[in-house]
């Protein structure tokens, strides 16, 4: 009799929306099972500190695609914060901080500008961007590595709870939760889904679009400012591989998690912290188990490649109802 | 077969003709040659002949990554996976011609990993209907790992001496084979866009893909067999490239030479939107991005520095293109 | 408990756009509590009137007095800004958002306690209120996604209600409802009026509009043929005031058609839309396909040629005397298409007219093994093409983007004579088209069928359907419900049968 009740669409719609948690907590489970090392605490204190950088920045993210737009310059974006805190050695810590933030949203103001009032493409033009402001930094840094300030970097390694927590994991996870919090919560958050939805409906009700759509960078911009400064305050340095790639990854992150590359449609918790979580499990597990660590590119690449046609899908069921 | 060569011969004067009277083609020869008159006053060792040979050399190399470029775009597409299909079918191919010696063998294989990967692209967007930004996007990182993977990190040496000298020798011991090369496929591939009827379709199918299944033109393939034309580009890049360098690596192209060939198909003429665009024009504007690059060179200019304008100009090219269509 | 009473005046409208003189000097007026229907055939000028009044469109001249203060409707911002609600047949929505935000999306409610912060918990209360205001039980916490076209329109009246408005427009507002959903949609719309608002109703539907309105204002043409009280009217005058009293249309369709049948279509089916459609077309004639907007006209020729996915249905082309069954793709190579919107799927709209001209018959002009293109005969056949349709271009190269509609209409046309094809498929082919043109188009139709064609005719302006077809099927409820011969065919008797009243 129950079964009657279970029709096909309630079981595509189950899936959806919850069968990537459930992909993650097999996969959990399964490398506990293999490896013995891996649900050790030492083990999900690395897998903390190896996701936060990502975490901090996919935050950002997955508020542009939410709007309906892109951003790639987010790893460049770091290394130049990274920079700035370098550059601001010699200073209270708390200076470094606040000069990382503030150049990282302006240049997310700046690619906000081009994207939302200069109606650019955002995929082809952060693409641009991406490597003018690596440019940037590499002239900057000279392309050499850089210590920086002492106090800060010992913030890196401050751990709590007897040497499990990190702070950085924490500092990431709060700003994920206060982004989430943007989300959900805001009449801002309300607009970038409106915007992400139908940007024409959302013209002609009044919603200021472009300033939403420009805002959405600048927080992007400070995201991403905000992992580079993580990553240089766990290094204790800068180098030129910092931030690389980190673009790819994150959005493979948040698209896994669940938001839409079509805009409209996504969160930071659980979403985006799943996406960022499943690709940092699968690298950590695969190590574990002493697999081969070019594989993992590889997985990353397929896993994405899945994410995308699954949302394509998604889309197009959504569209013919 | 007298009325083949007689048609084709009256066909490449109309070719010729029909080149004159592009004024798409304007804006990129037209700064290619400011630019170059500038350099030459300007910039010293520029006119130098082996300069001038050096920038050719650079030319073959991007170049059939820009032709390929051209063709997806035209159609409407994008893509961004062919810089990194070039690493992944060069370390496949000259992992088995060093092992083998046969570099027919090696040459082979370097083709077809990279036309399957085009055919990855091709399926995905053309008859799957994805995105081509992401399919692309998420290609790239997938050739990328699948090279590192291959080879461990490890580069490739100890090519075949034949391969590098017949791939990046020196014709009559002073034209550059690579630019020789690019020359021909360019001039084939110009042909084929403006004076087939495979050509038109491209056009159409870029212009308004609605407008073109109304008029019976299969879309589908249209779109499906631009990537696979970029993949094999990407392949016939890995070998001049793994022979000019002696070497094949995890990252032969770096990240921003896939900006350099974009900016070049848009300069030339091609737009984001699709249906247009000319491999002549691509070509010019590819030129005009190599002696960029070329004189930053001379110039002693930091390579940090490079980045920054060219990032920029890609920008601006977009820029460009926005304001264009408006 | 003050009751608001407004009155709203469109005083001598007048809009024009490039070769077409949209309204002429137009005036209506509306009173609070009250439901005006705005009726007339397509290109009457209703949504003309309606797009001015919602501040999408501007007038030439003439003026708009709301409360006897003159307002200036310079965008649609301005208009919601003097409590004017469009509700379009486009519904505008924010597909994952739930109910309740995007009935309070301009007007957010603010937390009291956090700064910058949205209370949930007041939307879905105010959300609440208004639905129940409306008697609609939707409920608020539901994604927009979920619910059907007819609750979705609902809240869209929500949301016109929420944000204040006085004055709500709904244009051709039933024309995907379910009749269930009609009804709900006539109990919200009463609800609004014993709220006092001014309402503006459009449709096709002269029963809904004897059902439902108040008021009735007629145009035809631009102008206003006549208004007054729905209940001082009977229907047949209303028909006869939307076609024209000024008799029937005189017909230019050939008196002799064969009955060579060329194309046969079986029980085609597709959707919620088509449940079942069978025709067939004769060489030489012309098939008009007449049905209300939304009947499924469109959707029933794009399934046929194979650009929408068929569900079920059979084909059948008929050439030599042989029979055969066909898939869509196939029928589309034996047709010349002209689409509905040509800006979206007619025209390439930065090619040269020549381009234009032959993308629908270019195996033709490639030659040879490599298939090169012969431009130089393509473009001589779009100057016979030019010259035979009088297309009024400076040039076979010119951008076909700088001819009027009219001219890129026969441009598109020549696309398809150029294939000479024997099934030439019409959707309507004279929108947008300017008077001189439309003639001409008219002509060329019936031209065409003498010549053999055989054309099937889909328009929404009654006089070309009567004037052009020799035969006219009625499209209605997803069937072919009627089918009218010579005789019969006049604009009374088919604005009945589409209605669903024959005679």
């Amino acid at each position: 009799m129950q079964f009657a009740d279970f029709n096909l669409s309630q079981l595509r719609n189950f899936i959806f929306s919850y069968g990537f948690y459930i992909l993650l907590f097999f996969l959990v489970v399964l490398f506990g099972f293999i490896s013995n090392d891996f649900l050790t605490v030492s083990n999900w204190t690395q897998i903390s500190i190896a996701s936060c950088f990502l975490l901090a920045a996919s935050a950002g993210l997955t508020l542009v695609l939410v709007t309906g737009n892109i951003d790639l310059s987010i790893g460049s974006i770091a290394y130049i914060a990274a920079t700035v805190v370098y550059l601001t050695a010699d200073y209270h810590p708390l200076i470094s901080v606040l000069s990382a933030i503030l150049v990282g949203a302006s240049f997310g103001l700046f690619n906000g500008f081009l994207v939302a009032y200069l109606k650019m493409n955002s995929l082809l033009t952060t693409l641009g961007l991406m490597i003018a402001y690596r440019g940037l930094a590499l002239v900057i840094t000279g392309g050499s590595m850089h210590y920086i300030g002492k106090p800060l970097a010992s913030f890196g390694s401050v751990k709590f709870f007897s040497n499990s927590l990190p702070l950085i994991f924490l500092v990431s996870f709060l700003l994920m939760a206060l982004l989430q919090v943007i989300l959900k919560k805001t009449r801002f958050g309300t607009y970038c889904y409106a915007v992400g939805n139908n940007e024409i409906a959302a013209t002609r009700i009044g919603i200021p679009v472009r300033r939403v759509k420009a805002l959405a960078f600048v927080i992007s911009g400070v995201c991403a400012a905000i992992s580079g400064l993580l990553l240089s305050m766990y290094l204790g340095e800068i180098t030129t591989f910092t931030g690389r790639g980190m673009e790819f990854q994150a959005v493979a992150a948040v698209v896994i998690g669940g938001t839409s590359l079509f805009g409209g449609r996504g969160n930071v918790l659980p979403g985006t912290m799943a996406g960022v979580l499943l690709l940092i499990i699968i690298n950590n597990g695969l190590g574990t188990r002493g697999v081969s660590p070019y594989i993992y590119p590889f997985v990353a690449g397929a896993l994405i490649f899945i994410a995308i046609y699954l949302d394509s899908i998604k889309n197009r069921y959504m569209i013919k109802r | 077969m007298i009325d083949n060569i007689v048609t084709n011969k009256f066909s490449f004067a109309k070719y010729i003709k029909k080149l004159i009277s592009d004024n798409t083609l304007i804006l990129p020869i037209s700064i290619t040659i400011i630019a170059a008159v500038i350099f030459s006053l300007t910039v010293p060792n520029f006119s130098n002949i082996r300069n001038i040979l050096n920038i050719f050399e650079q030319l073959g190399i991007l170049g059939f990554l820009a032709v390929g470029m051209t063709f997806v775009m035209i159609a409407g597409g994008i893509d961004l996976s062919s810089y990194t299909v070039v690493s992944a079918s060069a370390v496949v191919g000259a992992t088995i011609m060093v092992a083998t010696e046969n570099v027919f063998l090696g040459c082979s294989l370097m083709l077809m990993v990279s036309v399957f990967f085009g055919t990855i692209n091709g399926v995905a967007i053309a008859y799957l209907r994805m995105i081509p930004f992401i399919v692309t996007l998420s290609t790239m990182v997938l050739a990328q790992g699948f090279a590192i993977w291959f080879t461990k990190a490890q580069s490739i040496y100890g090519l075949p001496d034949i391969f590098i000298e017949i791939f990046s020798g020196r014709l009559f011991n002073f034209i550059p084979v690579p630019a020789i090369l690019i020359i021909v496929v360019a001039i084939i591939c110009s042909f084929v866009l403006s004076m087939t009827l495979y050509g038109r379709w491209l056009y159409l199918t870029g212009e308004n893909e609605k407008t073109a299944e109304v008029s019976n033109i299969n879309t589908q393939f249209a779109k499906f067999t631009t990537y696979i034309i970029s993949g094999l580009m990407a392949g016939i890049t890995a070998i001049v490239l793994s022979a000019v360098v002696e070497t094949s690596t995890t990252s032969l192209v770096r990240d921003e030479r896939l900006m350099d060939v974009i900016a070049a198909t848009v300069i030339g003429g091609a737009s984001l939107k699709g249906g247009s665009g000319s491999v002549i024009g691509t070509m010019f504007g590819l030129l005009f991005i190599t002696m960029l690059g070329n004189v930053f060179n001379l110039l002693g200019v930091s390579p940090f520095l490079a980045m920054i304008i060219k990032g920029s100009v890609l920008v601006a090219v977009i820029g460009l293109d926005v304001f264009r269509t408006r | 408990m003050t009751i608001n009473q407004q009155k709203l005046a469109m005083l001598n409208i007048t809009k024009s756009f490039p070769g077409v003189d949209a309204l002429a000097n137009v005036s209506i007026t509306a009173n609070s509590g009250q439901i005006m229907g705005l009726v007339g055939v397509n290109g009457a000028g209703k949504s003309t009137l309606m797009n001015i009044l919602g501040g999408i469109y501007s007038n030439d001249s003439g003026k708009i007095v709301l409360n006897n203060k003159q307002i200036h409707l310079k965008s649609p911002n301005d208009a919601a800004k003097n409590g004017i609600a469009f509700i379009h047949q486009d519904l505008l929505y924010f597909a994952s958002q739930t109910v309740a935000e995007n009935i309070y999306m301009t007007d957010l409610p603010k937390n009291n306690y956090i700064p910058f912060f949205t209370s949930k918990s007041k939307v879905i209360e105010n959300a609440k209120q208004v639905l129940d205001m409306l008697g609609s039980d939707i409920n608020p916490n539901s994604l927009m996604e979920e619910l059907s076209t007819g609750e979705k329109q609902i809240i869209e009246i929500a949301r016109a209600l929420a944000t204040g408005s006085d004055i709500v427009i709904f244009d051709e507002p039933t024309s995907s409802l379910s009749i269930k959903e009609k009804e709900r949609l006539f109990k919200v719309v009463r609800k609004l009026k014993s709220e006092n608002k001014i309402i503006i109703y459009i449709s096709h539907f002269l029963n809904e509009i004897q059902e439902l309105c108040d008021t009735y204002v007629v145009l035809r043409n631009g102008r206003l043929v006549g208004n007054g009280n729905v209940a001082d009217e009977t229907k047949n005058n209303i028909i006869r005031m939307i076609i024209g009293r000024d008799l029937l249309t005189s017909k230019s369709a050939t008196k002799e058609t064969s009955n060579e049948t060329v194309l046969e279509i079986k029980n085609l089916i597709q959707g919620n839309l088509l449940q079942g459609i069978n025709l067939k077309l004769n060489k030489g004639e012309v098939l008009g396909l007449w049905g209300l907007m939304g009947s499924g006209r469109t959707e029933l020729i794009r399934t046929a040629l194979g650009l929408d996915p068929m569900e079920s249905g059979e084909i059948n082309l008929y050439q030599k005397g042989d029979t055969n069954q066909v898939s869509p793709k196939q029928l589309l190579k034996h047709c010349g298409y002209v689409t509905e919107s040509r800006r979206i799927d007619g025209l390439f709209i930065s090619e040269p007219v020549w381009k234009n001209i032959t993308s629908g018959n270019l195996s033709h002009y490639s030659k040879g093994r490599l298939n090169l293109i012969d431009s130089k005969s393509e473009m001589q056949s779009a100057q016979n093409h030019i010259k035979n349709l009088k297309i009024k271009t400076p040039s076979h190269s010119t951008t076909i983007e700088n001819l009027s509609g009219g001219n890129q209409q026969k441009a598109i046309f020549s696309r398809w004579l150029d294939k000479r094809p024997k099934i030439l498929i019409l959707d309507e082919p004279t929108r947008g088209v300017d008077v001189g043109a439309k003639q001409e188009i008219g002509n060329l139709i019936t031209k065409l069928a003498q010549e053999g064609a055989a054309i099937l005719l889909i328009s929404s302006e009654i006089e070309e359907i009567v004037s052009l077809s020799n035969r006219v099927l009625v499209l209605r409820d997803g069937v072919i419900a009627h089918e009218a011969l010579e005789e019969n065919i006049n604009e009374v008797n088919l604005m009945s049968i589409a209605l669903g009243k024959e005679q």
